[in-house]
């Protein structure tokens, strides 16, 4: 073993080189170990809670709602990115709103509102009953 | 569709397994797909058996899913938590292997032979993946960890259950044993390091 700090350079440099080959390398995962995961999570999938939707039974109207109820998208713009996913967890499940909307997280980040109709999109249609 | 999926590309994976726990299963898609490669990269170089690696890779994803309804926010993130479980599956099945053994024998640390012959010959990648099978299980994890998995060392060190100092010796003392190795060859050949 050598401690050569030239030559331990060398040995650094050259294993960096290695290791992204070796990434580079990584075989991509089966189609068939992909289906058996996919299986489970359907099989251990919940169903979706009854209460899934709070004030406006529209498409997105529970969205809009929400947003109202916090002051309106100019007040939600300064949302962090952890709170507004704890804002998810709160109206997805039947717990105190008041709690869902106590924001602990510190980092702040600048939100548009097309970043929270993004969200939207993504929520509305799997947790707003059909009709 | 597509929209769907590019936007949950975006999503923090706590948000997605809140999503998947209401019933979401485009979010377990992106959980797997962002989680279940990583997974068995690991399982195959701590492992070095493509179907044991398959097994464990399931198997964390399993307990993934079923954890989800249960997973309280904020309290630790789900990536940690999955290497952890991913980690002590297969420091398990290591642990068996060498309980099958005769005795517990310390594994080899100089005893391995060189590979800068394969090295010359075939694949940088394949010599590096034979290098890394060659060392102590736990310098080992911690290089996988380290330097093909990009974690921080606080986060190893959580996933492995030591100091953060005991992660940087172990990564140190790997990266020396896989350079020796690389380059044993050349020394036993006689071969000064400048050709």
């Amino acid at each position: 073993m050598t401690t050569d700090p030239v030559r331990s350079e060398a040995d650094d440099a050259g294993l960096t080189a290695l290791f992204a080959a070796a990434r580079a390398a990584e075989p991509p995962v089966p189609d068939a170990l992909m289906r058996r995961v996919l299986a489970d999570a359907a099989a251990h999938r919940p169903a979706m809670p009854p209460r899934a939707v709070a004030p406006a039974p529209q498409r997105r109207g529970w969205v809009v709602a929400l947003l109202e109820m916090l002051g309106g998208r100019g007040a939600v713009a300064g949302l962090a990115a952890a709170g507004l996913a704890g804002i998810w967890i709160g109206f997805v499940q039947p717990v105190d709103l008041g709690v869902a909307l106590s924001l602990s997280s510190a980092e702040a980040v600048e939100l548009y509102p097309a970043d929270i109709e993004q969200w939207a999109d993504l929520v509305a249609p799997e947790t707003v009953p059909e009709g | 569709m597509m929209a769907l999926d590019s936007s949950l590309a975006e999503a923090p994976e706590e948000a997605l397994l809140r999503l998947y726990a209401n019933g979401d299963s485009q979010a377990a898609r992106e959980l797997a797909r962002r989680f279940l490669p990583r997974m068995l990269a690991y399982g195959r170089r701590m492992l070095g058996d493509g179907d044991e690696a398959e097994d464990v890779a399931q198997e964390a994803m399993l307990r993934l899913w079923r954890i989800a309804p249960e997973w309280r926010t904020g309290e630790a993130q789900v990536s940690t938590w999955l290497w952890r479980v991913v980690a002590n599956l297969c420091t398990d099945r290591l642990r068996r292997r060498r309980g099958v053994a005769l005795d517990a024998v310390p594994e080899p640390e100089d005893a391995a032979p060189s590979v800068y012959s394969a090295m010359v010959e075939a694949d940088r990648a394949a010599a590096l993946e034979t290098a890394l099978a060659a060392l102590p299980e736990r310098q080992r994890q911690a290089v996988v960890l380290r330097h093909l998995e990009g974690l921080s060392n606080p986060q190893i060190a959580e996933i492995m259950g030591i100091g953060v100092e005991a992660v940087e010796s172990l990564t140190a003392r790997g990266k020396r044993a896989l350079a020796a190795r690389l380059s044993g060859q050349r020394e036993t050949l006689g071969y000064d390091h400048d050709d």
